[in-house]
């Protein structure tokens, strides 16, 4: 029994001590804890880099700590976190269905709280403040553009062949006329690679979207991605179709379907510069500038490969861009992180992203000297410049939506004598998520 | 703040057990205080109570939830009645994802036992078995996810001509030139076999150790006599080792099948279940955090739990005959 009495009291004892530690920590937490800023987002590799680079400035002007934190499975970590009650302060957000999904659910801060909204409005665009308004309200910076439906090539080829390449006002026929040269000289004309993990498919979509608004307008492009219109309609199917054009004639697409499904589309673009090279065209959004430079890098722009606009179809809509950019979303509303999400949209920030990755400023006052090259600087031209600008479709949609169309293009890569199976597979999601 | 949750972490592995220990410290003594006939009825109620509390909150408590969440609808708001359950089993997709898992559950269980069989019986016959098994056993110490980035790469294909930098391919154009190479992720008759060799390769280790084991426990004497009676090999094999090894078999066995319906890692990786490689996991995971539709996801995980269930009841009856052996 004394033994026993003994125990409780050394247990006390211990308790007490433990207790004693906790109270400490608990004030360590109040003063140094509440000055970092949690930040999610999808960021690896070089992104990551700029980004450290991007809030170092402010980290030593203002004493606030940015942590990043990057996931690949973006979506699925937010929607957990977010549903634990422990959401980031600031999160770069999949897309801009997400942002409205949180938004409608109260999950996001009203950014005219947060942002000095004068000096928003001198810097970003009406198109892009109206991306992040939902129900009236702002809820996401768009920043880190890229302008999609690009046409890369590689200029010496065309110079060994003695043609001229494409300009940017050719056409679909122009396209095909190109490709049965280039299959003539025992080239491929396309170098197609949609693998990306989780994400896989995707690549795809960014054709059949450039093919959609050139044939159907931005107006049915809208309806498009809102849900309004049939998967099954003559104006989706059409787009399919035209993409299987190239996709579904293996003669047009290097490797085949089965190269093009297990290629991943950072690496896609190799066949283009090989010695001798492959292919003849790749179709890729503006950020793969750095990955080709990345794997070649002794490729120069303008000299070794270069880019033009996506072939026009209907002659109607040929001045119509595509893009996209990364969408941030403010969870938490303190004086930091209103100092942090400032900072973020200011032209000094975005002037980062331009620098060092050849993003896209969605910030209209950031000087066209700090991009790093001559193409770069076209593409935030056109973009600066472009009258009817598109986002990404997919990325609109519902998460469930963009996850069948993604993998839709895999089946049809695969096997496109399935188009009429997966469209009408498509369009049973479209009517069970949009009901 | 990650100091302080470092702190916290390492506070909670010291104050449970105290609390455990200071919770049956008092109970004890309270329970020492009562007749004899009292305490003889409350004690083990008293030292089950951490274990069974625990088992509820983080186990019964969430499983009972989300059979209910399953009668709801996507935001578990309205009652929805079967219609999630209708959906699993008349959606083409689902049909898919079913017939995978039925293909996973008798391919890798035949094939985990059989290769982890005929290893252990063929280890078991020379010098270097402890070698032998140690490479097979190895990767079990991978993690699915480092396994299916591994195989991602043995699978990688090249167009035919080009050269092979996918071990797989590079293997078959070796021996026959004329082969031509596959994608084996990507190509609807493959795919699902691809993936179920990844599992196999990483599973045959613990089916080959535990048979391994139960195959030392029969008696050399026994196998002696048979030879002496003049059985053969084969004889032997089939009259009295696989008898006697049947119990370990039906372990590992049950084993397998608990862990392939939970398969999840490997398609995620690989494939995230394109081309009809989706398993009930990876459809619950999208449903769930990609779609958030908790009426579908819950009833995904209804559906695994009721399926694992039979084969628990299995499990469970093994030990208690083998305890009461004993």
């Amino acid at each position: 029994m004394k033994r026993l009495t003994m125990t409780i009291v050394m247990a006390v004892a211990v308790f007490g001590l433990v207790y004693a530690g906790g109270g400490t920590e608990k004030s360590a937490s109040s003063t140094g804890g509440q000055k970092t800023i949690n930040f999610l987002a999808v960021w690896g590799g070089q992104e990551a880099e700029v980004f450290k680079a991007m809030v170092k400035p402010f980290e030593e002007r203002t004493g606030i700590k940015v942590e990043l934190e990057a996931t690949r499975d973006l979506d699925a970590v937010i929607t957990t976190r977010v549903e634990a009650g422990n959401p980031p302060d600031v999160a770069g957000l999949p897309g801009p269905g997400k942002l409205v999904e949180l938004a409608k659910a109260g999950k996001l801060v009203d950014l005219s709280q947060v942002l000095d909204m004068a000096e928003f409005d001198k810097n970003y665009s009406k198109g892009w403040k109206d991306l992040g308004t939902v129900d009236g309200k702002l809820y996401g910076i768009f920043t880190k553009a890229a302008i999609k439906g690009l046409v890369w090539y590689n200029p010496k080829t065309f110079k060994s062949a003695g043609v001229n390449p494409p300009s940017n006002t050719w056409t679909w026929n122009d396209m095909m006329a190109y490709a049965k040269q280039a299959q003539d000289k025992g080239l491929a004309p396309w170098a197609i690679g949609v693998e990306s993990g989780a994400a896989s498919g995707w690549v795809g979509t960014d054709w059949l979207e450039n093919i959609f608004l050139r044939v159907n307008g931005p107006d049915k492009y809208k309806e498009w991605y809102e849900g309004k219109l049939a998967w099954t309609s003559p104006e989706v199917r059409k787009a399919w179709e035209i993409w299987g054009q190239i996709i579904a004639d293996p003669k047009m697409i290097y490797g085949g379907p089965n190269y093009v499904n297990s290629t991943n589309f950072g690496n896609a673009h190799e066949p283009l510069f090989t010695n001798p090279p492959k292919a003849l065209f790749h179709h890729q959004a503006s950020f793969i500038q750095s990955f080709i430079t990345n794997q070649f890098p002794n490729l120069k722009p303008v000299e070794d490969f270069d880019f033009v606009a996506f072939p026009s179809i209907d002659p109607k809509y040929a001045k119509a861009v595509e893009g996209a950019a990364d969408v941030i979303g403010v969870f938490k509303n303190t004086p930091e992180v209103r100092a942090f999400v400032n900072y973020l949209a200011s032209a000094e920030a975005q002037a980062y992203w331009a620098a060092g990755t050849g993003a896209l400023a969605t910030n209209k006052n950031v000087s066209l000297v700090f991009y790093p090259d001559a193409l770069t600087k076209r593409a935030a031209d056109i973009m600066n410049k472009a009258e009817i600008v598109v986002f990404d479709a997919s990325d609109m949609m519902k998460p469930e939506m963009n996850a069948a169309f993604w993998s839709a293009v895999v089946s049809y890569i695969e096997n496109p004598k399935n188009l009429d199976s997966i469209l009408a597979g498509l369009e049973k999601v479209r009517k069970d998520a949009y009901k | 703040m990650h100091s302080n949750y470092f702190l916290i972490a390492v506070l909670a592995i010291a104050i449970i057990p105290l609390i455990i220990w200071a919770y049956l410290l008092v109970a004890e003594l309270l329970v020492s205080r009562t007749p004899q006939k009292v305490s003889r009825n409350l004690r083990p109620w008293l030292w089950l109570l951490p274990s069974l509390s625990l088992l509820f909150v983080f186990l019964v408590y969430p499983a009972l939830n989300t059979v209910y969440l399953s009668f709801l609808d996507a935001k578990s708001t309205n009652f929805v009645g079967l219609a999630n359950y209708l959906y699993i089993f008349t959606d083409s997709n689902m049909l898919i994802v079913l017939r995978n898992n039925v293909l996973w559950l008798v391919l890798f269980t035949l094939f985990c036992l059989f290769f982890g069989l005929l290893i252990a019986l063929l280890a078991d016959r020379v010098r270097y078995e402890s070698v032998a098994k140690a490479f097979v056993f190895l990767p079990m110490a991978i993690s699915f996810v480092a396994a299916g980035v591994i195989w991602k790469f043995m699978y990688e294909y090249r167009p035919a001509g080009s050269p092979q930098i996918g071990t797989v391919n590079a293997f078959f154009t070796a021996v026959n030139p004329s082969f031509e190479p596959k994608a084996w992720l990507f190509d609807r008759s493959t795919n699902n076999v691809a993936l179920i060799i990844v599992g196999i390769w990483m599973w045959t280790g613990f089916a080959m150790v535990i048979l391994s084991a139960g195959l030392k426990g029969i008696s050399e004497d026994l196998l002696e006599a048979a030879r002496i009676d003049g059985a053969g090999e084969f004889t032997i094999f089939f009259k009295i080792i696989l008898p006697l090894l049947l119990p370990t078999i039906t372990v590992v066995a049950t084993t397998l099948i608990i862990n392939v319906l939970k398969v999840f890692d490997i398609v995620y990786v690989m494939t995230n279940g394109n081309l009809g490689t989706e398993v009930i996991a990876n459809r619950m995971y999208k449903e769930m955090f990609n779609y958030r539709n908790y009426g579908r996801a819950s009833a995904i995980a209804t559906l695994l739990l009721l399926a694992i269930i039979p084969v628990m009841i299995m499990n469970i009856k093994r030990f208690n005959a083998e305890g009461s052996h004993e």
